[in-house]
């Protein structure tokens, strides 16, 4: 049939009587299509908006049947794909029409509402529908046979872009509204402060809670963890690139190929679980203990040692980070030109100062990206941060106790750490994520800008 | 001095000796268990331009990386035999000492990432050559005659010139070490008529002042530039001689039909 279709191509014309009237149906069928994906989509998103789907499904078998019509009339031939999609866009508007409004049962585990099922319909009964509207609008040529297979795939990253946008939109909206100078300036404290008093020559302690609302420390805590993140993982990464591709022998670089992809895939839980078997190593109150653990003063000035140091937790982000860089590494090495490395030697530059002056300046964009991937990585590490960041309240060094943005929002919600959780900082759970946001896409938009530095500097492009 | 002179070369005194004299003896390279060079004898006069030629595959372009040890780079390349540069043998000394005095042009272009005058400073930079880096920019231009049209915009990034001017470029910047001897693999292969011939221009140029081989498909470009012609021949040596008689008399059949383009 389709190669009926191609073999009569017609002519475009907006004023000429059938085709004229062709294009207006394809244009109605065209606008309803759209409209059924919209509310095909929100059905889903919403979870509510069924109401709309047996009418959408009407409209829609009624435009269908308007456009065959007219196919019919200059064809001589019904299109057979657009009869079933009448037929289809009828069946599910009384299926849905007397679907309860709640599904139960069916082997899922799980309540099931009416619109999920209706969006689904309407997006299965409008996508290729809004392909064939298409088809007809633009002439029933083969270019248009081509275009008309947009919607297709436009939906799919449209879908995806709308689901990113939904989720930045609810962080932004609910995370603003909470936005305040002080939360910026004033670190997170919640502890029991002891004062003596004297009565009468007596002295009287008591206690007092201190507690102060704010992210400040959370803030610091995520970026000492990206700079010592950073600064351990680069230099072994970028070494480990360059033994791959340029020292190693094929057996040892495929080993070291092995490893790296091997240590990306290890999930985030298992490192968790060796971190802590790793903590509980030293025995308590020696140097090693106070060193893995990460320790601070608190406002009574004694020593309070933690669940795990920044540098600690750095060692253990550097393990996912190290693979990154190093595979950055080798591909930004091997996408060099092989004249121009052998132009290095061949004026009789050393393999050393070729690998210095030529190679790595050209693999710099590649490594500041594989950078900034893993910082990113470090600031949104939260499976290994579960059973061992806190608060972060006794200092914000190396050797002080792990805190990050990401584990502020998990302890925010669920709080077991906080002991009892303060309420206030509840409200703060999508401030902390706006600002964890903001850090994480201003990494990538510098590493964008910077790369692009990078490659018109080191590669002349 | 005699052992570096062949028959067909024209014998020269001690007070004529420019360095830069390349004496081959029985060579042979592999990759792997295929033997590409299968013992070849050749002298390259000094301070003359000699050229290979040859069909594809017949070990011209292995030849001349073995004369600087580029070879090496490429793994499962044997190489044995002699090669005397000044009568020491290269396969003994240290490569990159061995690269200050062989320079290499390369079929494509490859200028360094970075702008015209430090390509050209590269090398004097890389191996430590005490000079002045403004005149040897400008000399090493002149020689490769590029001065005039990049003199305003040297710390322009060398990806912006044209292809035959990286090609230039990349003769300067080989001239910038001051070697004796420079090797030329096909430098024309991907230029248009007009950069070829100021190519060619340069090559004749520096002719007397460094020993040239290079390695070409063209004959015309061949009989224009050469003094000598060494005609290879599936891993072997077929002729050697003055490019006149090559060209007006070859001893061999074979030489005849390559050069009228019948044997591929």
């Amino acid at each position: 049939m389709k190669a009926e279709i191609l073999t009569r191509p017609v002519e475009i014309s907006l004023v000429k009587g059938k085709y004229f009237l062709l294009r207006i149906a394809a244009i109605v069928a065209a606008i309803v299509s759209i409209l059924a994906i919209i509310g095909g989509c929100l059905a889903i998103a919403s979870n509510s908006l069924d109401v709309y789907a047996v009418p959408l499904l009407f409209t829609l078998a009624v435009g269908f049947t308007i456009l065959s019509i007219f196919v019919y009339r200059l064809q001589r031939h019904w299109q057979f794909s657009l009869t079933i999609l009448i037929a289809a866009a009828l069946i599910s508007a009384i299926v849905i029409g007397f679907l309860p409004e709640y599904l139960q049962g069916l082997k899922i585990n799980g309540i099931i509402h009416r619109s999920l099922i209706s969006g689904l319909l309407l997006l299965a009964i409008a996508i290729p529908g809004s392909c064939y509207s298409l088809f007809y609008l633009l002439g029933v040529t083969p270019r248009a046979f081509d275009v008309s297979r947009y919607p297709l795939f436009i939906f799919f990253s449209a879908a995806a872009f709308t689901a990113y946008g939904l989720i930045i939109f609810h962080i932004i909206d609910n995370g603003a509204s909470q936005l305040n100078l002080a939360l910026f300036t004033k670190p997170f404290l919640n502890q029991t402060k002891i004062v003596e008093q004297w009565y009468n020559g007596w002295p009287v302690f008591s206690s007092m809670i201190v507690k102060q609302v704010g992210i400040l420390n959370h803030i610091r805590g995520t970026l000492m963890l990206m700079g010592l993140t950073s600064l351990i993982s680069l230099p072994i990464g970028v070494s480990v690139g360059i033994v791959m591709h340029e020292y190693a022998g094929p057996r040892v670089a495929g080993l070291l190929h092995f490893s790296t992809t091997a240590l990306r895939s290890i999930s985030g839980i298992i490192l968790a679980v060796t971190a802590i078997s790793l903590l509980s190593l030293p025995d308590k109150g020696t140097f090693w203990y106070n060193l893995f653990h990460g320790y601070g003063t608190d406002v009574n000035g004694i020593l309070q040692v933690g669940r795990s140091s920044f540098l600690f937790a750095s060692l253990f982000i550097s393990l996912l980070v190290i693979p990154l860089i190093a595979k950055a590494t080798q591909e930004g090495l091997s996408s060099l030109p092989v004249e121009i490395k052998e132009g290095s030697l061949a004026v009789g530059a050393s393999k050393e100062h070729t690998l210095f002056h030529v190679q790595l300046p050209w693999s710099t964009p590649n490594i500041v990206t594989g950078l900034m991937l893993g910082c990113a990585e470090a600031a949104g590490a939260l499976t290994i941060f579960f059973l061992i960041a806190g608060t972060g309240q006794f200092g914000t060094g190396p050797l002080n106790e792990t805190t990050s943005l990401a584990y502020l929002i998990f302890d925010c919600r669920f709080g077991p750490v906080m002991g009892d959780p303060i309420q206030d900082m509840k409200t703060y759970q999508y401030t902390a994520a706006l600002v964890l946001l903001v850090i994480t896409l201003g990494l990538t938009v510098a590493a964008m800008i910077m790369k692009k530095n990078l490659a018109k500097r080191y590669k002349g492009a | 001095m005699q052992t570096r002179v062949s028959e067909s070369v024209k014998p020269i005194t001690p007070e004529e000796f420019i360095p830069g004299g390349i004496e081959i003896k029985n060579l042979e390279v592999s990759y792997g268990k295929n033997a590409v060079i299968k013992g070849i004898d050749i002298v390259f006069p000094p301070g003359k331009v000699t050229a290979i030629i040859g069909p594809s595959g017949c070990g011209k372009t292995t030849l001349l990386r073995c004369l600087n040890r580029l070879s090496e780079l490429t793994p499962g390349c044997r190489v044995k035999g002699q090669i005397l540069l000044d009568g020491e043998n290269i396969l003994n000394m240290d490569p990159m000492l061995l690269r200050r005095k062989v320079g290499m042009v390369f079929q494509r272009a490859n200028p360094f990432p970075k702008s015209i005058k430090e390509n050209i400073l590269y090398g004097v930079k890389a191996i430590k050559l005490k000079c002045d880096h403004d005149s040897t920019v400008r000399t090493c231009l002149e020689k490769a005659a590029l001065w005039e049209e990049v003199r305003r915009r040297l710390n322009e990034s060398a990806f912006a010139l044209s292809i035959g001017q990286q090609q230039r470029l990349c003769i300067a910047r080989t001239l910038a070490i001051s070697p004796e001897v420079i090797l030329l693999d096909e430098p024309a292969a991907a230029l248009d008529p007009v950069s070829t011939g100021i190519l060619e221009e340069s090559i004749l140029a520096m002719k007397g002042e460094y020993t040239q081989i290079i390695v070409t498909h063209n004959m015309n470009e061949a009989k224009k530039i050469s003094d000598y012609i060494a005609f290879l021949y599936n891993g072997k040596l077929l002729e050697f001689g003055e490019t006149e008689k090559i060209f007006d008399s070859p001893e061999q059949e074979m030489t005849q039909q390559y050069i009228s383009g019948k044997v591929y």
